[in-house]
Formats: C-alpha cells, sequence, structure tokens
C-alpha cells in the first residue's frame, strides 16, 4: 500500500487489524531499535553453524510482535528456510494442545516443501523414499481409520508423492480446523506416536538443510493466545516435545505466564526468553525520551505525508498511544475518520485527535474496576511486576504500559492519567 | 428519531469508515435501546447505499460462532468484492476503494456467552483473512466482555461507535431548591454562613421581646440559612418561630412566605404531598400580593412536577409566569422560566426548554440571584448532557461543584455529584460514577433527603444494571420503589416500576416482570399522562415479543401508536416495531430477546 496522500488513504493505511508484511514491511516498517529483535537475530544467526536453538517471544497485546517477527523473518530469510505457522488459523484454540502444535508445524512445512510455487525444485524428486515414508506416516499415524478425500484414489496431476503429500497435508489442515470428532481422533492416532512425528519433521529438515543450505526456522505464533492453563500445560509439561525438533523455533508465549512461578522451569527447557517492550516515550524518572518519539513520529510519518497531521495532534496522538503501536494506528485512523468528517478532508486538527482519544478512553475505563482504580493510584515505576491477578488484568487491559531499559517497568496508561487525577477532587469534598 | 450530536457524529464516523476501508475490519456498536439500534442500524444501511452487500446474523446458543455465517453466506453467494461504480464515490465524497466489501451485522453476541467470545477471539486470523466488515452490536455491558473475554479480537476492533441514549433520570429534588420565597440572604462562603448564623442567632437571645418586624426577619434569615446547611431540624424550628410571630401581628404576607417555605422544607425532607397542605394554606393567604402568589404557584409547580404531572405543572407554571410578567416580578419571571424549562426538558423539547432557561439565567444575572443563576446554569448543562455534548456539560458542573463547595450547600453538592455521575456514566467511567453516586447518597442520608436518597438509590441501581450486574441492581430498585411509594411520588414509581420489570425480565422471572408493566401502566393512565402510558406500552409489547406474543404485542404497539399520535410525538419506532412484527415468530422473539427489554427512548414529542 504506498503512503497516504489524503486523509481517505490515511484511514485504509492505518489499519489496526493487519500486522506488516510483505510490501507494507517495507514501506511502512520503523526500526524500534528493539534489542530483543537484534539478539535474536543475532542468536539465530549464530546457530546456523551451530545446533538449534528455541527461542520465546512475549510481550503485550498490541506491541507489534506479529510484524516484528514478520520483519525477523525478512531479515533471515537467505540464513534459514522460514516456515511460519500461525496456530491461530490452523488449530482450535479453546483446546490447544502441543500434540496440535507439533503437528500443525509439521503440516505446514510438509505444505511449504512440496508447494511448487514455494519450491520449484523440490527434495521430492531426489527423495522417493523420504516422501513414502511420509506418506505412509500420514496415512497410518495421522488420519488412521478416519476417511479423508483421497483414500480411495488420487486426482490427476498428483503422481509424484510430493503433490500427494501437499494435498494430504491442505485436507489435514482442513479437518484439524472444522471437524472437532477428526480433531479428537488425530490426538489420539498421534499422542503415543509423537516420536515419530517429530522424526519426520527432522527428517524433513534436515533434507532442507541439505538440498537448500538453509536450516529451518519456525516462527509459531498464537501459542501466546490460549488461557493460563493450556499454555501452562504446553510450556511447562511438554517442553520437550516442544523443543524436541531439529529445527530452531521462535513460540510466542504468553505474558501472564511470564509472570508466574511457573515461568523459571519453564524458561529452563528453551534457549532464552525475549520481551518485546512498547516504545517510551518516557524513562523511568518521568524524564522525556527524544528517540521514542521520534520512532512514533516515524511510524505516523513513514504512513502518510506530514501535511496531513497538525504537529500538535500528532504529539496528542503520540503521547496518549503510550508507545503501543496499534493503539496509535487505531487513534490515528479514527482521527482520520473524524477529520474526514469535519475537516473537509484536508486534516487532522487537534479536535479530531481529541475525540479519537477520548472514545478510546472510554473504552479503557470502562474496563476498569476500584482496586484497579487504587491500583492505578499507587502505582510507581519502580514496582516490580509480578504474576498477581491484579496486576496482570491492568497489564492484559493496557492499563499498565511495560517497558524495558534496566530492568522491566511499567508506566500507567497516559490517557487514564486525567481520569486519576479528577478521581482525586471528589475525595476532598 | 432524532441521535444527539455525538451519535450523529460516530454514525457518521462509522459510515465513513466503512466506505473507505477495504482489509478486513470490525467494530464494536454500542447501544442501550433495541429499537434505537435498528434505527441507527437502518440509517447505516442507507447511508452505505446499495451497493454495499449489507448481511445480519443473530449469534445463538446453537451457533455462537460468526464463522459458521460466513461461511453460510460463502456457500449462498460467495462473498466478492464488487466494483464501485463511480458516480457513488462522487456522491459519498471520498476517493473510492478499488472494490466494495460486504457488511455484516452482528446481533446477540453478549447473550450468547463465552462461546461467542471465544470463538472471536482464538479465531480472529481466520475472520481478518475473510476480507469483510464485522459490525458488533452490544450494550455497554457488553462491551467490557468482549474486552475481558475476547482480548485479541478486542485489541485489534478499528473503533467503538456510541449511540446509546441517554436516560430519564429520576428528577433530584435538591434541583428543585433555590425557590426559597422571601428575601435571599447573600453570604460569602460557609464560613461567611456559620458567621451569619451565629450572630443571627445572638440578636435573636438579645432582642428577648423585641419588635416583631426585625425578629421575624431574623428567624427567615436563621431558617434560610440552616436550611442550606442542610440543618433542617432548626431551620424548622425558626420557621415555625417566625410563623407564629407573623400570626400574633396578624401579618399575612409574611405567614405566606413562611408557609412557602416550611412546604420547600418538607419537600425537600419527605416528599411532594408533605407540602401541599402548606402550600395550599398560602396560596389563600398571598392572594393580595402577586409576588407571594406567584411564588406560591412556582412552589404548587414544584409539587406537581414532582407527582408527574406535568400538563399540570406547566399551566400552573405559566399561571405563575403570568402573575410575575404583569407585575414586573423579575425574581418570580425568572424563577418561572426555570420552572418552564424544567417540564420541556421533561418532554424532550430541548429547544424550548433551552430557551426558557437562558431568560431565567439572563434574568438571575441581572438580579445578581447566585443560586438562581447556579441552578439556570446547571439546568443549561443538563440540557448540554442530554444532547450529547458531554465536555460543555462537565465544565459547567464541576464549576458549578466548586461553587457549591465554597458556598458550604451540601444539597447543591449532592445535586452535582449525582449529574456529574450521571456524565461519568455515559463516557464509561462506571467506577467514578459509582463513586460520586454514593458520595452523593451520602450527603443526601445525612440530610435526611428521602426523595434524593430514592433517586441515588435508582441511579446506583441502572449502573449495575449497564455493567451487567442484575444480582446487584435488584435491592437498590425495590429500596427506591419503596421510597417512590411511601412519598407518593407515583411518576417516579412507574418509572421504577419499569425499570424493575425490565431488569426482571432480563432475569428471565417474566410473571414478576409482567406484573409490574401492568402495574405501572396503570399508573400513567391514572396520571392522565398519555406520553408515558404510550412509553409503557411500547416496553411492553416488547416485552410480549420475547414471549412470542406476536398478537398482542401488536395490539401494545397499536396501543401506544395512538397515543403517542395523540400528544403528537414521532412513532418512527413503534412503526419500526409493528414492521418487525411481520417477521417470523422465532426472528421477532430472537430480536426482542437480545435486548427488547431495555425501555424504550423518550421519544420527542
Amino acid at each position: 500500500m504506498p503512503k497516504a496522500k489524503n486523509l481517505t488513504e490515511v484511514i485504509r493505511v492505518f489499519d489496526p487489524v493487519a500486522p506488516l508484511i510483505g510490501e507494507d514491511l517495507d514501506d511502512f516498517y520503523v526500526d524500534r531499535q528493539s534489542t530483543a529483535l537484534d539478539d535474536m537475530d543475532e542468536r539465530l544467526t549464530v546457530a546456523r553453524e551451530d545446533k538449534p536453538i528455541k527461542l520465546l517471544l512475549t510481550g503485550q497485546i498490541g506491541c507489534g510482535k506479529s510484524t516484528e517477527l514478520n520483519c525477523l523473518a525478512q531479515r533471515l530469510k537467505r540464513d534459514y528456510f522460514v516456515v511460519a505457522f500461525q496456530a491461530e488459523r490452523v488449530l482450535s484454540l479453546p483446546e490447544i494442545n502441543y500434540v496440535d502444535v507439533l503437528l500443525g508445524m509439521a503440516n505446514t512445512l510438509f505444505q511449504q516443501v512440496t508447494d511448487k510455487k514455494l519450491m520449484p525444485l523440490p527434495p521430492a524428486e531426489v527423495l522417493g523414499a523420504v516422501w513414502e515414508d511420509v506418506q505412509l506416516f500420514f496415512e497410518r499415524a495421522v488420519f488412521g481409520d478416519l476417511p479423508y478425500k483421497y483414500k480411495e484414489g488420487w486426482p490427476a496431476g498428483a503422481e509424484e508423492v510430493s503433490a500427494k503429500i501437499n494435498l494430504m497435508a491442505v485436507e489435514l489442515e482442513t479437518k484439524f480446523k472444522t471437524e472437532g470428532i477428526s480433531r479428537e481422533q488425530i490426538r489420539k492416532n498421534l499422542e503415543p506416536r509423537l516420536g515419530e512425528l517429530i522424526e519426520k519433521i527432522n527428517l524433513i529438515a534436515d533434507q532442507v538443510r541439505a538440498k537448500t543450505h538453509r536450516p529451518v526456522l519456525f516462527m509459531v505464533e498464537g501459542t501466546d493466545k490460549p488461557d493460563l492453563p493450556k499454555a501452562r500445560d504446553m510450556f511447562l509439561n511438554h517442553a520437550e516435545s516442544l523443543t524436541s525438533p531439529n529445527a530452531s523455533i521462535i513460540y510466542t508465549f504468553p505474558l501472564d505466564l511470564r509472570y508466574s512461578p511457573d515461568f523459571r522451569p519453564i524458561q529452563d527447557r528453551f534457549t532464552e526468553t525475549y520481551f518485546l517492550p512498547n516504545m517510551r516515550l518516557k524513562q523511568r524518572d518521568g524524564s522525556p525520551n527524544p528517540e521514542g518519539e521520534k520512532q512514533l513520529t516515524t511510524i505516523l510519518h513513514n504512513r502518510m505525508e506530514e501535511t496531513l497531521i497538525d504537529p500538535e495532534a500528532r504529539t496528542q496522538l503520540i503521547e496518549a498511544s503510550g508507545g503501543l503501536t496499534r493503539l496509535l494506528i487505531r487513534l490515528t485512523q479514527r482521527a482520520a475518520v473524524r477529520a474526514h468528517q469535519k475537516g473537509k478532508g484536508k486534516k487532522i486538527l487537534p479536535e479530531h485527535a481529541a475525540v479519537s482519544i477520548e472514545k478510546e478512553r472510554s473504552d479503557l475505563l470502562s474496563l476498569l474496576t476500584e482496586e484497579d482504580f487504587a491500583a492505578l493510584n499507587a502505582w510507581q515505576p519502580h514496582n516490580i511486576l509480578s504474576g498477581e491477578p491484579a496486576t496482570q488484568r491492568l497489564l492484559r487491559a493496557l492499563a499498565l504500559i511495560e517497558y524495558r531499559n534496566g530492568g522491566a517497568w511499567c508506566a500507567v496508561n497516559p490517557m487514564l492519567r486525567s481520569a486519576l487525577t479528577a478521581r482525586q477532587t471528589p475525595k476532598a469534598l | 428519531m432524532l441521535l444527539s450530536a455525538n451519535a450523529q457524529a460516530d454514525l457518521d464516523d462509522l459510515v465513513t469508515l466503512l466506505q473507505v476501508t477495504e482489509r478486513s475490519c470490525w467494530v464494536f456498536a454500542l447501544y442501550t435501546h433495541a429499537s434505537v439500534r435498528d434505527e441507527v442500524k437502518a440509517k447505516l444501511r442507507k447511508h452505505l447505499g446499495r451497493q454495499v452487500p449489507f448481511h445480519e446474523f443473530t449469534l445463538s446458543v446453537k451457533e455462537p460462532d460468526p464463522l459458521t455465517f460466513l461461511d453460510k453466506l460463502d456457500k449462498q453467494k460467495p462473498i466478492k468484492k464488487q466494483k464501485i461504480p463511480k458516480k457513488d464515490s462522487a456522491k459519498v465524497g471520498i476517493t473510492a476503494p478499488a472494490s466494495i466489501r460486504p457488511v455484516v451485522s452482528l446481533l446477540n453476541l453478549e447473550t450468547v456467552g463465552p462461546e461467542a467470545y471465544h470463538a472471536l477471539d482464538y479465531q480472529r486470523e481466520l475472520i481478518a483473512a475473510r476480507g469483510v466488515a464485522l459490525v458488533f452490536w452490544v450494550t455497554p455491558a457488553g462491551r467490557i466482555q468482549a474486552a475481558r473475554h475476547a482480548p485479541n479480537f478486542w485489541a485489534q476492533r478499528s473503533g467503538v461507535f456510541d449511540f446509546t441514549t441517554p436516560q430519564q433520570t429520576q428528577t433530584f429534588s435538591g434541583e428543585a431548591r433555590g425557590m426559597w420565597t422571601g428575601p435571599v440572604v447573600r453570604y460569602e462562603d460557609a464560613a461567611d454562613l456559620e458567621r451569619q448564623l451565629s450572630l443571627a442567632e445572638q440578636l435573636l437571645n438579645d432582642y428577648g421581646d423585641a419588635p416583631h418586624a426585625p425578629r421575624t426577619e431574623l428567624h427567615g434569615k436563621a431558617a434560610y440559612l440552616h436550611f442550606i446547611a442542610g440543618r433542617y431540624t432548626e431551620a424548622e424550628a425558626h420557621l415555625h418561630k417566625q410563623l407564629l410571630s407573623a400570626e400574633e401581628h396578624a401579618d399575612t404576607l409574611t405567614q405566606a412566605w413562611v408557609l412557602n417555605n416550611l412546604g420547600q422544607l418538607a419537600s425537600q425532607r419527605i416528599g411532594p404531598t408533605e407540602a401541599l397542605d402548606y402550600y395550599e394554606r398560602a396560596q389563600i393567604l398571598a392572594r393580595d400580593s402577586s409576588e407571594a402568589l406567584g411564588a406560591t404557584l412556582l412552589n404548587l409547580t414544584n409539587v406537581l412536577y414532582g407527582f408527574g404531572d406535568y400538563a399540570q405543572a406547566q399551566k400552573t407554571a405559566q399561571d405563575a409566569l403570568k402573575i410575575a410578567s404583569t407585575a414586573n416580578d423579575l425574581s418570580g419571571t425568572a424563577k418561572a422560566h426555570w420552572w418552564l424549562g424544567e417540564i420541556e426538558q421533561r418532554y424532550n423539547n430541548y429547544s424550548t426548554a433551552e430557551q426558557h432557561t437562558q431568560i431565567s439565567r439572563q434574568l438571575a444575572e441581572t438580579l445578581e440571584d447566585p443560586l438562581l443563576l447556579t441552578k439556570a446554569q446547571i439546568s443549561l448543562a443538563d440540557l448540554s448532557r442530554l444532547r450529547g455534548d458531554y465536555a460543555n456539560a462537565e465544565v459547567i458542573y464541576r464549576k458549578a461543584l466548586q461553587i457549591n463547595e465554597k458556598l458550604g450547600d451540601r444539597a447543591g453538592i449532592a445535586v452535582l455529584q449525582h449529574n456529574l455521575a450521571l456524565l461519568l456514566k455515559v463516557k464509561g467511567d462506571y467506577v467514578a460514577a459509582e463513586a460520586l453516586y454514593r458520595a452523593s447518597l451520602e450527603i443526601s442520608e445525612n440530610l435526611g433527603n428521602r426523595c434524593d436518597i430514592a433517586t441515588s438509590q435508582h441511579a446506583l441501581a441502572e449502573l449495575a444494571k449497564i455493567r451487567g450486574d442484575y444480582a446487584t441492581a435488584e435491592a437498590p430498585y425495590r429500596a427506591s420503589l419503596e421510597i417512590f411509594e411511601s412519598l407518593g411520588n407515583r411518576h417516579s414509581v412507574m418509572m421504577c416500576q419499569c425499570s424493575l420489570a425490565d431488569l426482571l425480565a432480563r432475569r428471565g422471572e417474566y410473571n414478576q416482570a409482567a406484573q409490574l408493566y401492568q402495574a405501572a401502566r396503570r399508573l400513567a393512565e391514572s396520571l392522565g399522562d398519555k406520553y408515558a402510558t404510550a412509553t409503557i406500552l411500547y416496553d411492553y409489547a416488547y416485552f410480549l415479543m420475547t414471549q412470542g406474543r406476536i398478537d398482542a404485542a401488536r395490539e401494545m404497539l397499536k396501543r401506544s401508536q395512538r397515543l403517542f399520535q395523540q400528544v403528537g410525538a414521532d412513532d418512527t419506532l413503534v412503526v419500526n416495531a409493528l414492521r418487525l412484527l411481520n417477521q417470523p415468530r422465532q426472528l421477532v422473539m430472537a430480536q426482542a430477546r437480545h435486548t427488547g427489554y431495555v425501555n424504550a427512548p423518550r421519544l420527542k414529542k
């Protein structure tokens, strides 16, 4: 999407749903100089020649994890055969378990390797025996007694084993996504044969490495979304399985679990955990951080002509975002919508920004309880972040925003400041 | 139906967003009244134009997953982006997108339960891949649920658009103060009030058998200052002494003033019924003084207003205005206009209300009467609030609150806390709203203002209901109803019955809900209030629709429509509801169950 040249285009370009990918990533991405991304990049570059590593990536909702992973994939595409697996697209998250995740990863890998568009010269031609082995595994271990489309015969054009694998992988994805009974049966079939599944992943990953000179890197998104008990079961009780494949893996990881007492044993099973912080507009001591403001300004100016936003409105939106990128995107989109109505389509003015901020504030306020306000009133940047439900609730609601420099710290969402001040007035009555 | 300025702006924003964006997006549309929701939906559809495919789905326990609907839609007619005709893009005044994306309106999200939220949260990527725009219609309680149970989906929303309608609220009786008759006592602040009070008490002790006139005046002054400070017992004692003195000296005019003030006190503390006797006695004594007669008529207006008999209240206030204008009584004229403004506000005639209130404000400025000026400003702020201009309302409320704090006017503080809480509620800051309602309630309890206690309880119940906390809402509703019943405030009783019926219907206690709706209707009929009767019939019709009693609902709607037409009110919403009845029974029930229990908005008369 090209840079916005009028308000209509601003509304389109500032899209809070889609993370940056492809051309948008090239055009709009702003290097947030996050050590997390650089560190992961460096670690993975080193690991390319060494043994695979298993990383966890966490961060607040809307901090830009997906975009950063897309960026990392872009950076590493020459060094790695990147397999991006979005658990949400394939699996049923309410009932997700470690078997599902590994099967999903395997399936995506098999699809990607056998997709002729992606792999014009698939290793299939030289590795018929390997593919036959995988095909048998699909038929016997994955589908078992379950009916599947090609049980009785393959369509024309699927003479090659790799083409058959591709069709089966697509069929499996559909079945797993939509049929509860099939899902249950596949899990039952696979659980005792998980070792074999991992063996197949390793087999293909090794082949990819040998033929493309690029080791496989899985980027698994959506594993931060399940509720806490499910996430705990996956990452704590089945960490060994999740880290078994002979490929490097990045799993997104739930923020709640990072602050729970279970995190320490989990941490020990993975190579490293990275936290993607929000952009800082202020330092921990409250002094301004011009670098953060510059980055957020660049986010806006990369996506639209500078003349489309009044400098004061820009400052208002940036300050209200607290450094949360998705929030800044939504605030700008809404301000542009209002400007389109009221300003005859020319420019985002401070009054348009104010309306947008007020709408967002109203959403935020409606979520908070009296206890939340008491906690926010008492919150100091030097407070230690904990797994306490109250603190976690505030982080989830984005009433607290987490930053990093010299350790983790949180500040109250700037949009709540006026509400907190106003609350102190009635007390004086 | 007229949308508030804010709601209209949000509708325009929503139309723009849906017309301009090209990729998947989802928004939440907030509402409190099913009929307003349907009206906004119709307008949205109209503004989007025929080119934009518009679909609607009602989620249910059996089918809680929006994707199921999108799949069905695919099967019926594959979701395809259509090319937008050039002339239409020019009409909407935007750079047209390359293609048109379907808009899907989704109802019933919050009544389905956690499954619907989980489906959204866990499938957001799949939904995002569908290339549709989704509009989820939720109440404020639904907004909270969506954010809590589907945090990831919520985080990617393009916005929340507010079509909630301001609720008619119980009148805070404290708002009617300032109609104290007789000379106005000026004081600087709370300390000055106490100083003047102490001086008056000392002088009264010193005077002993001093002449009638200064003693009467001092009792009146002390009563007024005690009244402002919320010390009603002391105020009453002084008024009785003043009355005794006036009776001994056959001073009928002073007797009329004092009886009016005793009525004020009774009205404030107990309710309008108790005040009536005083005012009737005052009316006889005041016949030789147009000023006193006008003041008495305005106090009678207050009583009638408290009873909910707005038509009679309006007539009485107009009589008072005539008397005051003829006598060139500026204070009486200002007060009469103030009352007429309040009554028009009750009828939702905001521009006429504003005209009256502005006249009152201008006269109060001329007279340099701070209490009346504050009252007029608060009324203007109320009007801003009702019209959706919350920022302006808040500025005025906060300024008035500061003045009342300075003056130590506790009842005035309670009023403003209550009104500020109404604003905060609208803005979604429920915690702050509750804190202010409770602070206001505490003052009213300390002052013993039963009417205001009941009003605060009703407001707290409404707040709990809006947050979806139905269990908490019942007790304050019942407490409020009990007080209003004991006060004989029939209009408020009627409103409480409707609110409680709505709550019980939401909780599935249909028999009790039906009984309350019927009781409220009978009360409205006995008050001769056609407008309220029409509104209750409309509410009741929706309730019957939830039960699948289509014929009975149609009958109620027709009766409602006749009454709205008789009083010259807009009946669009009734027409829409009648149209809904032509749908299959199950669909009517599902639609009505979603939100049908909510009270009808107070339609514009």
